[in-house]
Order: C-alpha cells, then sequence, then structure tokens
C-alpha cells in the first residue's frame, strides 16, 4: 500500500535526522498551507516550492525575518539596501525568479495565508517558510502572487506540557565599509586644479595650502574628519524572547515574546536632558491558539501585536547622516568656530552633523501593528463522508505616529579681512537661528489596513483503494487601503480546486480561479486556469534512489496593475498650476481633462509553465532542479511615446508590452548522522533567470536605445572611448553634443556613424540589470557531541550599481572629492584613468549615462556563520531544563566583491551594512 | 452534543452570511467624479476653472522656474550669466542645446493650453446656467461668462505667438484633433501663424473689456482689449524683423507701427500711464496702471533666496548682470554709455565710474560697495570682488562681479531667523514696450528716426517719452546718428531681466555681435583699490540657434515635421 510506503519513508527521514539540527524536509508534511483547508503533502504536490525551516533560519542573528532570508531559498533574490533597523522600507529587498514585467514587480508575501509585512516580524515565531515560484504555487493567491510570493507559517502548539523557552543574545556590530573621502589639504589642492580646469583663479595660495597641511590654523583653514567625529562605527542589539508552547486535546497554544533594542552608532548624542542616538525598540507579542471544539470542529485563532518605538536626531536620518559625511569636504569648514559656534557657510547651509546631531533635539516614531486572523474548520463527515467546511477570516493594521522635538541652531565661520593670518582682523560670519527650546510637534505618519475573508467547501474521497481525490470551492473576499487616493484595493477569488493521484505515483491539480478586482475594467473579472501534473517515478527508501518526482505546471493568470488610478475615467481634474485673479489677489487653481481615458484593454496576462524534478539519494540528499518560462503581455505602456504633443492632451495607456523571462534553479541538501555525535550537513543553491522585452510601444525615437530584445531594466549609455588627451583630439574627434568639452573629458564612442555623439548613440551597455541574473548559495554545517559549527554564504553575479553622485561627483557644484576619484581621475591618472577631469562645475559631458558611471558588480559573502554548544542531556536533567545551547554567531564578515572603494551590494550612501557577533544563549525548559 | 452541532452551524451560516454580503466592492472608485457633464454643468468649479487653468500655463518666471534652480532667460543673453553651473540655462551656449534636449517646454505646454481652449469652444453650447438663475449672482456670473471664449482665443493667439517666436513655422490647429492627426499635422508657415494671431486679436478686442474694474466681480487679471492689442502689436513687430520678414516687406513695418500707435493714442483712455521705474516691482504692483498685461504670484521669498548675493543667508547669486549690461548704460550727462568712457581697466575706486549712470542702472544691478539687501536685517556692504565676502573664489559667487537688484525685493529677509515674503508679478506686456516697438517700427519703415510720417510721432519722439520719465531724464534721442544701435541699447536696458532680449536678439538676427560671449567684470583689490577689468566668457553661438529645434521626439511621431535648419 502505497500510503505505508509513505509512512515508512516519512519515518526514515525522521530516524536519520532526529537529532540533526538541520533536517530534509518532510515529505509527509504539507508542502505549503494556504489557510484554505486545501492540504497537498511535500510528497504529492505538483508546484514548484522550496521551504526553510525556522530552525535553519533561527542560525542567523536575524532580529527580523526579512533580514533572515539572505540567499536562504533557491529563486528568491534578497539583497540588503542598508538603513538603520527601525528605518521604513529599508533592509531587505525581494525578488523571484527576477524581472517578469515592465510594470509592477512587487512579490506577494504571505503570514499564515494572509498578506502582511515581514520586515518586522521576529524569527522566533516563525515555523517555516516557503517560496512559491511557479503558477501551480500560486494559483490560489489571485492577481497579487503572479510574480511569486513567500509564504511565511507560524509556529503552532501540541498537545503537551508547557515547553518554556527563554533566549538572550547581544550583538556586536562593527567596521562598516566605507568609501573613503580626502583630506582638507587634497580637496583644497585638488579644487584649486579644478579651478584651473575650468578657466578659474586658483582658490588658495600656496601659503594657504600650507595651513591645510600642517593644521596650524583650523578655524580658518580646517580638515575635519567629519566620519570620525559623529560615526563611531559601532552599533548594537540586544535581543530577547520567550515562548511557551503546549497543549491538550481541547487547546493548543503557542506563545511568544520578542523584544529587541537596536542602537545605532552616532557620537556624543546624549544630551542633557534628550539623547538622539538611533535607536529602535520593538516588542512582538505573538498567540497562535487551536481549539478542538468537538470532534469535527476545530478551530484556530492568531493574534499578533507589535510595538516599535525609534528615535534619531530632528534634524538628520541615519541616512541623512552617511550622505552627509560623504558630502562635505574635509576643509569645508571647522566643526565649530574659535568662538564655540557650529562651523558652517553660505555654501553648505546649516549641514553640520556635529551639529544635527547635537542640536537640533530628536525625532520618534511609534509603530503599532496589530494582525487577527481566525479559522473555524467543520467536518461533515455525519453527511457526506470526507466533507467539510471552513470559514476563517483576516484583519491587520498599522499606524505610525511620528512625534519632533525640533530646534535649529546658529553656524558660521571666521574669516580673516586684513592678511592671513593678523588675527586682530578677523571677522565672523554667522547664520542660522540658535533656538534654546524645542518645539514639539506630532502627526501620523502613516497608516493602512487589510482585511480578508474565506469562505470553502472541501471533499475528500477515494473511488478505488488507490487513488485520492480532493475538491474544493473557495471564496475569497478581501480590501486594503494605504495612505492616499487610489490606494484602496477590493479584491474577490472564486476557485474551484481539484486534486487527483493514482497509485501514489500519478498526480494532477487544477485549480480554476475567476479573480475579481476594483482595479480592473471593464471587466471586473478574470479567469485564470492553472494545470500541473506530476509522476512519482521513483518511490523506495531501501535502493539508492529513495524518490523521484517529475513536475510540470502551466498557467494563465492575470494582474490588476493599472499604471494611473481611475485610468478609464475620462477626469477634469487635472490643474496646471494657479492664476492670480481679482483686486483681493486671490489664487485660482484651473482644471482641464487630465488624459484621454483608457478604455479598450486587457488585463496583463501571464502565461507560464514549469518544469520540476525532486530527488532523494541515499535517504540524505535532496537535489531539486526547476526550469521555467514566463510571457508576460498586455502590459500596459502609455501612448505618449507614440502621439505628438500637438495633441494637446495626454495620451491613454496601450496593453502592447511583452515580456518573456525564464531561468532555472538547481538545488541540493545533504544532512547526515554519520555517528551517534556526529551530523553533517551541506546545502547548495544556484538559480538564474533572465528576460527579453518582445514588444515596446511606438517607434523608438533613438534606434539604439529600442527596449525590444534587451532585459527590463537595462543600463543604458553611451560607450566611452577614454578621454580627451588635447586640444587636437578634440578637433580631431566627433562633435559631442552635450556641454562644451576639453581636455580630460569623456570621450564617446560614435555608435551609429553620423560623426556627432548624442543621444543616437545611447545603447545597451551590455552590463546586466539593476538586480542579479545569477544568484548562489551554499551552506556547510557540522555538530559533534553537542559542538556545532554552520556558516552560510550568498552570492551574485550580473547587475550594476550606478555609481552614487555624493561619493564619485568629482566635486563639481562644492561636492567631496572620494580618493578613488582623486587617484583615478583624469589630472591624476592620465592615461590610466577611469574618471574625468575635476571641475568644480556641472559637466554634462560627462555627466551622461554611461559606462564610466555604471558598475557591473558581484559579490559572495559570508552572510551567516554560527559557533555553538549544547549542553549535554546528563547534566541538562539536573538543571530542570530540555535544552541549552550557547552560540557565538557572526553576519557579513567575509566578503568578496569586484568593489574595492566600498561594499558592492550598498552601494549607496544608505546607512551602511555592519559586520556583527551575536553572542547568546538559549535555554528550553 | 447534538445541539453543539446545530449552534456551529448556525454559526457558520452565519459568519457565511457576514462574509457574502459585506463582499469586497469591485465597483469602489476612488476616481474622481468630474467628468465633462459635471464640469460643464458647474459654473465656478467646472467651466470658470476651466478658463482659468489656460491663464494658469502662461509662462511666468517668477511662477514656473522655466530655465532650472531660478534662472531667467535673461542669463541665456547678455544680459545676465547664470551663478549656479547645474542650471539647464547653461546648455543654451554650451553646446548641450539639441533637438534630444531642445526646451520643450513651450512646445509641449502650449499646445495642452491651444487644446484646452479649442475644447471650450467647441462645448461651448454645453455650458448651462439654468440652474442658478435663481442665484443672486446669476447677472455677475452671465457677464463674466459672456467674455470668456474672447478671452480664450485672445490666449491661443498669445500661445501661438510663444510657438512661432520660438519655433517659426508650426502647425496651426484650430480645432481638437485625434492622435492620428496630431501626428500629422505638418506645420505652417509663420507668416500664415502671424496673421492668425493678428486676425484673431482684431476679431475679440472689441469683446474684451477696457478693464475689470466696471465688470461685475472686478476680475483683475484677466484679458483686456489693450492686451489682445498689444499682442497685436507685438506680433506684427516680429513678423516685421528680419528673422521672420526674409523678402523685406517694409509695408509689415508699416502696419507694426499703427497698431503700436493705436495703443499709445487710447492709452490714456483705457487708463495706462508709464509708471516709476522702480515701481515695477514690489509687493502692490499687481495694478501698476504701466502694466498691460501681468501675472501675479503668491506671495513668497524664493526669487530672493534664488538671486541675494552668496554671504547673504540663504542667498544663491542666481541671475548676474553682465558688464556687457552695465556698458549699456549711459551717463545723464552726455548720453555716452559706461564702455564709451571707460574702454580699458577702470579703478572703481578712484574713478567713480558709476556716477551720473543713467538711473535703471542703479535700480537694476547691485555692484561692489553697495549695500544690499535694503532689509536691516541682512544688509551688507557688497564685496564682489576676488576674495571678497561676496566674491570669488567663493562657492556660487557672482562670476560677474554685479548681483541683480531689478525684480528682487530687498526687504525681503530670506534669514533662517523670521523670514517674510512678498509678491512678484511677472510683466507679460507693459505700455514702455509698445513705445519701444512702435520706435523700432517706425525707424525700420521710414529709415529716418526723426520722420512722424502719417502717425504723427517719430521713432524719436516715441523713446524720448520714455527718456523724459521724471525718473529717468537721460538725454533726448535726436537724429539718425547711430539710431539702431541706441535704440538696441534702449530697449536692452528698459526692459532687462524682462524676457525679451533673447527673442529680440534672435529676430534682428544680431546672434553673431551679441551672443558670442559675453563680458563680465573682473575685480581685483590693488594696494586697497578695487580695479575693474573685463574678461570675456565665450558662448557659442550658431545662426540655427535664431529658431528652437523641433523635439527629436516629435519629428519621431509625426513623419510631416520637418526640422528647423541645420538643426
Amino acid at each position: 500500500m502505497n500510503i505505508n510506503k509513505m509512512l515508512v519513508l516519512a519515518a526514515a527521514a525522521a530516524s536519520v535526522t532526529a537529532s540533526a539540527q538541520v533536517t530534509l524536509n518532510d515529505k509527509n508534511a504539507y508542502a505549503y498551507d494556504l489557510g484554505y483547508g486545501v492540504e497537498i503533502s511535500d510528497f504529492f504536490t505538483t508546484a514548484a516550492v522550496t521551504t526553510i525551516s525556522g530552525e535553519e533560519l533561527q542560525q542567523t542573528s536575524a532580529t527580523n525575518l526579512a533580514e533572515a532570508l539572505y540567499g536562504r531559498l533557491p529563486a528568491l533574490t534578497a539583497l540588503s539596501q542598508g538603513g538603520f533597523a527601525g528605518d521604513e522600507n529599508k533592509g531587505a529587498s525581494f525578488n523571484i525568479r527576477g524581472y517578469h514585467t515592465l510594470s509592477d514587480k512587487s512579490i506577494l508575501i504571505l503570514v499564515d495565508g494572509y498578506e502582511r509585512p515581514i520586515d518586522r516580524l521576529s524569527v522566533e515565531e516563525v515555523e517555516s517558510v516557503t517560496v512559491l515560484k511557479d503558477a501551480a504555487a500560486t494559483a490560489l493567491l489571485g492577481h497579487e502572487g503572479v510574480n511569486g510570493a513567500i509564504l511565511v507559517k507560524t509556529k503552532r502548539g501540541s498537545i503537551g506540557r508547557a515547553h518554556v523557552t527563554v533566549d538572550y543574545s547581544h550583538k556586536f556590530q562593527f567596521s562598516p565599509e566605507f568609501a573613503d573621502m580626502v583630506d582638507g589639504y587634497t580637496y583644497a589642492r585638488a579644487l584649486n586644479r579644478a579651478r584651473a580646469n575650468d578657466g578659474l583663479s586658483a582658490a588658495y595660495t600656496d601659503g594657504e595650502l600650507n595651513l591645510f597641511k600642517d593644521g596650524s590654523a583650523p578655524f580658518f583653514y580646517p580638515n575635519v574628519n567629519w566620519r570620525d567625529l559623529t560615526f563611531s562605527n559601532r552599533g548594537e542589539e540586544d535581543h530577547a524572547y520567550v515562548s511557551v508552547y503546549g497543549g491538550t486535546d481541547k487547546v493548543r497554544y503557542y506563545t511568544n515574546i520578542d523584544f529587541v533594542d537596536s542602537r545605532g552608532a552616532l557620537k556624543d548624542a546624549g544630551q542633557a536632558d534628550y539623547n538622539a542616538q538611533l535607536r529602535r525598540s520593538k516588542a512582538n507579542i505573538r498567540t497562535n491558539l487551536d481549539f478542538s471544539i468537538t470532534g469535527s470542529t476545530e478551530m484556530s485563532v492568531n493574534l499578533f501585536g507589535m510595538f516599535q518605538e525609534t528615535k534619531r536626531p530632528s534634524d538628520i536620518s541615519a541616512d541623512g547622516l552617511i550622505s552627509t559625511l560623504y558630502t562635505l569636504p574635509a576643509s569645508a569648514f571647522p566643526y565649530k568656530t574659535s568662538t564655540g559656534i557650529w562651523g558652517g557657510n553660505e555654501t553648505y547651509g546649516a549641514v553640520n552633523p556635529a551639529a544635527r546631531i547635537q542640536e537640533s533635539g530628536f525625532y520618534k516614531t511609534h509603530q503599532r501593528q496589530l494582525w487577527v486572523d481566525g479559522k473555524l474548520t467543520q467536518k461533515l463527515d455525519f453527511w457526506v463522508k470526507g466533507l467539510s467546511v471552513f470559514i476563517s477570516a483576516g484583519y491587520a493594521n498599522s499606524s505610525i505616529m511620528a512625534e519632533n522635538s525640533s530646534k535649529s541652531f546658529e553656524y558660521g565661520y571666521e574669516r580673516y579681512t586684513g592678511t592671513i593670518g593678523d588675527k586682530n582682523n578677523v571677522a565672523l560670519a554667522t547664520f542660522g537661528n540658535k533656538q534654546n527650546d524645542l518645539t514639539f510637534a506630532n502627526w501620523v505618519d502613516s497608516q493602512w489596513w487589510t482585511a480578508s475573508g474565506n469562505i470553502g467547501v472541501n471533499w475528500k474521497h477515494s473511488f478505488t483503494a488507490d487513488d485520492h481525490f480532493n475538491a474544493a470551492i473557495i471564496y475569497n473576499n478581501k480590501g486594503e487601503n494605504r495612505d492616499g487616493r487610489g490606494n484602496t484595493y477590493y479584491r474577490q477569488n472564486i476557485m474551484g480546486v481539484f486534486h487527483y493521484d493514482y497509485l501514489s505515483r500519478f498526480m494532477g491539480d487544477l485549480v480554476l480561479a475567476g479573480n475579481g478586482s476594483n482595479r480592473s475594467y471593464p471587466s471586473k473579472w478574470a479567469f485564470s486556469p492553472v494545470l500541473s501534473l506530476g509522476w512519482i517515478y521513483a518511490d523506495n527508501s531501501e535502493s539508492l534512489l529513495n524518490y523521484g518526482k517529475l513536475r510540470a505546471s502551466g498557467a494563465i493568470q492575470h494582474t490588476d496593475y493599472m499604471p494611473t488610478y481611475g485610468m478609464w475615467l475620462p477626469t477634469w481634474d487635472a490643474s496646471h498650476g494657479y492664476v492670480i485673479i481679482g483686486n483681493n489677489y486671490s489664487p485660482t487653481w484651473g482644471a482641464s481633462l487630465g488624459a484621454f481615458p483608457t478604455t479598450d484593454f486587457s488585463q496583463e496576462t501571464s502565461k507560464s509553465v514549469n518544469l520540476g524534478t525532486d530527488l532523494r539519494l541515499l535517504n540524505s540528499l535532496d537535489f531539486t532542479v526547476d526550469g521555467f518560462y514566463q510571457r508576460r503581455s498586455h502590459i500596459m505602456l502609455s501612448a505618449n511615446n507614440e502621439n505628438s504633443s500637438v495633441v494637446g492632451i495626454q495620451s491613454s495607456y496601450n496593453d502592447v508590452g511583452e515580456v518573456e523571462s525564464y531561468g532555472f534553479e538547481v538545488s541540493a541538501k545533504y544532512a547526515k548522522h554519520i555517528t551517534p555525535d556526529l551530523n553533517v550537513n551541506a546545502g547548495v543553491t544556484l538559480a538564474w533567470s533572465s528576460n527579453r522585452v518582445l514588444k515596446y510601444i511606438g517607434t523608438p525615437t533613438y534606434p539604439l536605445s529600442d527596449p525590444v530584445g534587451h532585459r527590463v531594466n537595462e543600463a543604458w549609455g553611451l560607450q566611452s572611448a577614454g578621454f580627451f588627451k588635447d586640444q587636437a583630439d578634440i578637433d580631431g574627434s566627433c562633435r559631442q553634443e552635450f556641454s562644451t568639452v576639453s581636455v580630460g573629458d569623456v570621450k564617446y564612442r560614435d555608435l551609429n556613424g553620423d560623426k556627432v555623439i548624442n543621444q543616437f548613440d545611447v545603447t545597451s551597455l551590455n552590463g546586466g540589470t539593476d538586480i542579479p541574473e545569477l544568484n548562489y548559495a551554499f551552506n556547510l554545517g557540522v555538530e559533534y557531541k553537542g559542538f556545532g559549527v554552520n556558516a552560510w554564504f550568498q552570492g551574485t553575479g550580473n547587475y550594476y550599481k550606478y555609481l552614487p553622485t555624493e561619493i564619485w561627483g568629482g566635486m563639481a557644484n562644492g561636492g567631496n572629492l572620494s580618493v578613488d576619484y582623486y587617484n583615478n581621475c583624469y589630472d591624476m591618472a592620465g592615461d590610466n584613468a577611469l574618471y574625468p577631469r575635476l571641475t568644480t562645475q556641472t559637466n554634462n559631458n560627462n555627466n551622461q549615462n554611461s559606462d564610466i558611471w555604471y558598475k557591473k558588480v558581484h559579490f559572495l559573502k559570508m552572510r551567516n556563520c554560527e559557533l555553538y554548544y549544547k549542553l549535554p542531556s546528563t547534566l541538562l536533567s539536573k538543571l530542570w531544563l530540555t535544552s541549552a545551547k550557547v552560540f557565538v554567531q557572526g553576519e557579513n564578515l567575509v566578503s568578496f566583491d569586484n568593489v574595492d572603494a566600498m561594499d558592492a551590494e550598498v552601494f549607496s550612501t544608505a546607512y551602511p551594512m555592519f559586520k556583527g557577533v551575536n553572542v547568546g544563549v538559549t535555554l528550553t525548559f | 452534543m447534538k445541539t453543539d452541532m446545530n449552534k456551529i452551524k448556525y454559526a457558520l451560516l452565519g459568519m457565511a452570511a457576514v462574509a457574502i454580503t459585506g463582499c469586497a466592492d469591485l465597483d469602489y472608485n476612488e476616481g474622481s467624479s468630474r467628468d465633462e457633464d459635471w464640469t460643464y454643468n458647474s459654473p465656478i468649479n467646472g467651466v470658470k476653472n476651466l478658463v482659468y487653468d489656460v491663464y494658469a500655463q502662461m509662462p511666468s518666471e517668477f511662477k514656473d522656474d522655466l530655465y532650472g534652480m531660478g534662472a531667467m532667460l535673461a542669463s541665456a543673453t547678455d544680459e545676465a550669466e547664470f551663478a549656479l553651473s547645474y542650471s539647464p540655462i547653461h546648455n543654451y551656449y554650451n553646446g548641450g542645446w539639441t533637438p534630444s534636449n531642445p526646451f520643450d517646454n513651450t512646445w509641449t505646454v502650449a499646445y495642452r493650453a491651444i487644446t484646452q481652449v479649442h475644447m471650450y469652444l467647441e462645448r461651448i453650447n454645453k455650458i448651462d446656467l439654468s440652474e442658478y438663475e435663481y442665484d443672486p449672482d446669476y447677472q455677475t456670473m452671465v457677464q463674466q461668462f459672456e467674455i470668456f471664449p474672447y478671452e480664450l482665443r485672445f490666449l491661443r493667439a498669445y500661445f501661438y505667438f510663444e510657438l512661432v517666436r520660438a519655433y517659426g513655422d508650426v502647425p496651426l490647429v484650430t480645432t481638437t484633433l485625434t492622435n492620428a492627426q496630431a501626428n500629422s499635422v505638418a506645420r505652417t508657415p509663420a507668416e500664415e501663424v502671424f496673421r492668425f494671431i493678428v486676425d484673431e486679436c482684431d476679431a475679440v478686442a472689441q469683446y474684451l473689456p477696457v478693464s475689470y474694474n466696471d465688470v461685475p466681480g472686478q476680475e483683475i487679471g484677466r484679458a483686456t482689449r489693450g492686451a489682445a492689442l498689444a499682442l497685436k502689436a507685438r506680433a506684427l513687430l516680429y513678423r516685421a524683423s528680419p528673422l521672420f520678414n526674409k523678402d523685406n516687406n517694409r509695408e509689415l513695418w508699416k502696419e507694426a507701427a499703427a497698431a503700436g500707435k493705436f495703443i499709445i493714442d487710447n492709452a490714456a483712455v483705457w487708463g495706462y500711464s508709464l509708471s516709476e521705474y522702480a515701481n515695477l516691482w514690489g509687493h502692490d504692483t499687481f495694478t501698476n496702471p504701466e502694466f498691460i498685461f501681468v501675472l501675479g504670484t503668491q506671495a513668497s521669498n524664493q526669487f530672493e533666496k534664488y538671486n541675494y548675493p552668496v554671504g547673504v543667508e540663504n542667498g544663491n547669486s542666481g541671475n548676474c548682470p553682465t558688464q556687457s549690461l552695465v556698458d549699456a548704460y549711459e551717463y545723464r550727462a552726455d548720453g555716452k554709455t559706461f564702455k564709451e568712457k571707460h574702454p580699458g581697466n577702470i579703478n572703481v575706486t578712484t574713478e567713480n565710474p558709476y556716477d551720473g549712470l543713467d538711473p535703471r542702472f542703479a535700480l537694476t544691478v547691485v555692484k561692489n560697495g553697495d549695500v544690499w539687501p535694503s532689509n536691516t536685517t541682512q544688509q551688507l556692504v557688497m564685496e564682489t570682488y576676488r576674495g571678497g565676502f561676496n566674491g570669488a573664489p567663493k562657492y556660487g559667487a557672482t562670476p560677474t562681479g554685479y548681483y541683480l537688484k531689478k525684480f528682487v525685493d530687498g526687504s525681503c529677509v530670506t534669514a533662517a531667523n523670521n523670514p517674510t515674503t512678498t509678491r512678484h508679478n511677472w510683466i507679460v506686456m507693459r505700455l514702455a514696450e509698445v513705445y519701444l516697438n512702435y520706435a523700432e517700427a517706425m525707424y525700420n519703415y521710414y529709415g529716418d528716426a526723426d520722420a512722424a510720417g502719417e502717425f504723427g510721432m517719430s521713432a524719436n519722439e516715441a523713446i524720448n517719452v520714455l527718456r523724459n520719465r521724471p525718473d529717468i531724464m537721460m538725454p533726448e534721442f535726436h537724429g539718425n546718428d547711430g539710431f539702431e544701435e541706441r535704440y538696441m541699447r534702449e530697449r536692452m536696458v528698459e526692459l532687462a531681466f524682462e524676457g525679451h532680449r533673447f527673442w529680440d536678439v534672435r529676430r534682428w538676427k544680431k546672434g553673431a555681435e551679441f551672443f558670442n560671449g559675453v563680458n563680465v567684470a573682473d575685480l581685483r583689490l590693488e594696494n586697497g583699490d578695487v580695479i575693474l577689468s573685463r574678461v570675456t566668457k565665450n558662448r557659442q553661438w550658431a545662426e540655427k540657434y535664431n529658431l528652437y529645434p523641433i523635439p527629436q521626439s516629435e519629428l519621431q511621431k509625426n513623419g510631416n515635421l520637418t526640422q528647423n535648419p541645420n538643426w
């Protein structure tokens, strides 16, 4: 009997990995549970899904789930954007299998079946995370799931005594990567050079340069290391949680209280009456309850609350500070004047980062999230065997209250009005408004809510002894609202779900879904069928190949994406400014038809196929390969690209865009109990995905810039051909139609052969897109007699970053100068230069998008590593403990990339990513 | 057990009922309900706003930041140099102005506004005020609404003027178009576009009120008869100018002179009079009787922030008058120009070269040693020389040695501490321009600056009206000798920073003479004296710059459009 075989297999797998900290997935477990009562085991699933357990995620020291997913799931690209822990919309960004469309590229993130954010969810409360890659996996998710989804399952109770786990850890954060900027003397010299290049007189005499060099007149010729003054390079984080689970045959519970407190790296943030240090304090409280009300009635209720408070200086955010540290030259002005006023001048304004940390007051946010969901399942076997119904609903809301206590400060600088060095003739220029008292204001910064209700009927039946049939009809209904007009979504889905398997060898799933949305037009409904088939060609726990399955899925799905809200309405409320009319001088805003309505279109459609196989070898090695192809059509693009402005009204959209995307993932996971004391595990994944625009709107104005045939979000620009060497070189080269060029400016290639360089020479720079096409990861773990070590690596390849102008702006417009730019600019490096000449002015020729500024990047990082010791059970029993673990975890300790100046991943002026060492203990009673 | 079951069943049924009835509304719509019917049936928020939206798109250098970072069109001429290098204004002369980077604001905004006029005129029968018949303001409304179509036709003519002076031949469209039609229209010869403008102005002028003081609502700021006729006179002057008058038809000058004289003759009747130069700007000038058409702005100190000197808190130097402009000012004593008297280096400290200049100089330009701005919180003695507090090499300091005073309200405080704001009124047309236009037309028609001809006022007489204003009192113009040069100087000085020079030099086809570089003042301290020497800043000029390039993307969309010569 096949079911027995399956159980044997599951038991074998369980026994092999019983005490190993990493196990192969239990094939008997549900592959993924959307909460709709559709319960397909990993053994039988025909969908492309991969799951990672919460236990494995806890090997990281991440204090939120989003940050625990770097390099952990095949096809899920998670990259850090930097930012301080409490910042909104920073941290990890996600996509699944790359880009599939020119429109909305976001993925869907679900927690226990409901759309929820995971950047505030703790890792401890997570049972597992599943990436839903193909249409078979996202078939029940409606319009929102079409770009792929992540499904988080939270922990639940189980029958038995109360298990109490207590954990505390402290994280030391250190050594973020920064690009170095030049010192005051170098800047001053470079400024003279730049001004000479611009045909301007020198800013400083040799005597003045010497004052910068020897530092003898620091108030007049300063050399301030702003980073050393304001940034400590060290942060820290405390994390603790208590979780309890257990239950009786009537009630099972899991509850968790998680607290995390993160402090930033500002120097001298503490004042007499307040402390403006970057700080995030957050508590999560979760209770998941399961009730067995009667023998046939099950109910579950999940409650989640999150309370977060953040703090920063009023006048400068974490990202803003880093940006200032990059943009403010060391020679700009002194830290303070000799009279004790904050340094500052008319060129840079009130930017002194030390002043803004110490004397601008503080800004706080208070964020609250409440999530509630519940489900009631009633078996109706008494009426029809195998029949059950369920009803479920979920609601979540969030609000962020902001509170600002601010004051402004006075700043200024001194200058010699007589001869340089004449202390009797010094003038002080001051600016700004010194306020001694804080001004208080508060407001609601943002809020959202989302509500969802589901009702469904399930029928399980076996027609013969060797088959299973499962049919479900599900109705789903949801609403969502975010700040701002046009951000309200109402959606309904009616789905018929059918599963059949025969002989435990052949499986088929069919989902027929009607997806309704208030954002689609003219038809509110789209029909999305998904068919997937599976064949288990091996199922034998004794042989070399324990398990083998082939999967195939194909689907037509839709999105309800709309480029402009209400685009089908002829709306006469476009205003183009005001006019002053009348003796009372009152401004009047006008109105007009904003755009031609878009009425004749189809919803963006995805047609996709996925082919995959899952293997298990020697009961210790899982191997999965998936390949996919997706073709997205009816992508909405603005017809402004094809209509002359002479018509006078903005064009409508045409649904003509088409994109194909394709790729594959290979993953292998090995877990083995080698001797009773020795467990090893290892994993490797490799994912590659790419895409191609097949159709775009209009005829391209610049033929070489035609997006058709290229990837979505490719780097476009001019191809450089070195730098102009001399006037003869300029005279002998093609005219460049961006601005007047001089020696040391970028010379471009004439790609279209018309002897002038202009927009017609802009082409694809073949530098990849803004997200990596190649993603790989591997991990290793060994445990011996309670001692264990784990390491997780993430690698990326083939994508680009644009060199941030704050760092590579080459001192134009009072900007700063990085060491990398200075050493490699035309003035210093000549023929070997990477960057154009120094200039104090905007140089439109050099600022064109080109291969000078797009840098192809790749990196390999040891994201996490862990060293731990689990106390032996003999000792534990005396301490009333069932387990005890002490650990040291590292994050981002080792990184290899192709960027010398700074971190290739967070390649921006965002608050940087730190290295971290986390020390802690986990006790279970 | 059985009863429990029933309870649950009922509970389930109840919940299901809630779920179904509380279902998400797929017809939910947050879009605006202001559709066409609503608009044309709502007199104030609908119809009136349609008209005002066309007004709102009239370009105003004080309201719209048309050239980026506060740059004025003057900075693309020899009047000024913009201090900050990141403004796109520099593209006009650094080689970066191309069909791909075309300054296409005029093209897109004008056609949008023109289309809005067509739409209104074509739907005029949909306007229904009958619902408001018993409204106390009904009569006012009716009287105001009767004028709307004529105002809109004036505005359409104005936007066509904006187009034709920039692009020359442009598609002359007088009805709404479909996309397909718009993608195939051809360019209409410039003379036909000018003719359309003139005919439209003639057609609507009689229906437009002389002043809105007598029209219910007193909605000052709407188009008047004077505005329509002044536009006509200006359009005729452009039409007669060398750039557009290719076969040098003298009669066109005559037409322009006649149109100008008509306004001059009626000015007093219509309530226009020349104002003091200093009253052309300031908080309360919206109703200055010299203004024929003016665009107000809300009170703000943005213009002062853009143009106050570096060194004044929140000052950004902005549009800095050039030495070329300063050189054009004459001395009151003998009518000689600054340049004529001081051709070489000047010891500013000992020679006092600015004493006795045309009073418009001190109202237009801030020079070294001036106390500026006038508000006591911020005022400084200007040091615009090298190493001075407001001079190079300080970042963003004036590249010309001067700062802008005209239109800048020196009483406005831009400091962080207790800032103040003021209104700025962008002059579209004013009476002095009418006199200048008339003088130019008369001289070109008769070839004699003293010829009063059939209009009874010679070019010199017209100009002397301006020079004899009590606050100006500059020596009169007499004779023909060097008239053209003196006239161009007078026009530059009088209309400085009002957005004329850019177009005047183009229509005169004098770009190579005036725009091929500008002179700026390099001020140095030598033994305590300030020494001024002229430095020429190179600018690129090409004859193709006389007309704007048609945007490359427009050529791509419409195969019937042709590019202007040599672009």
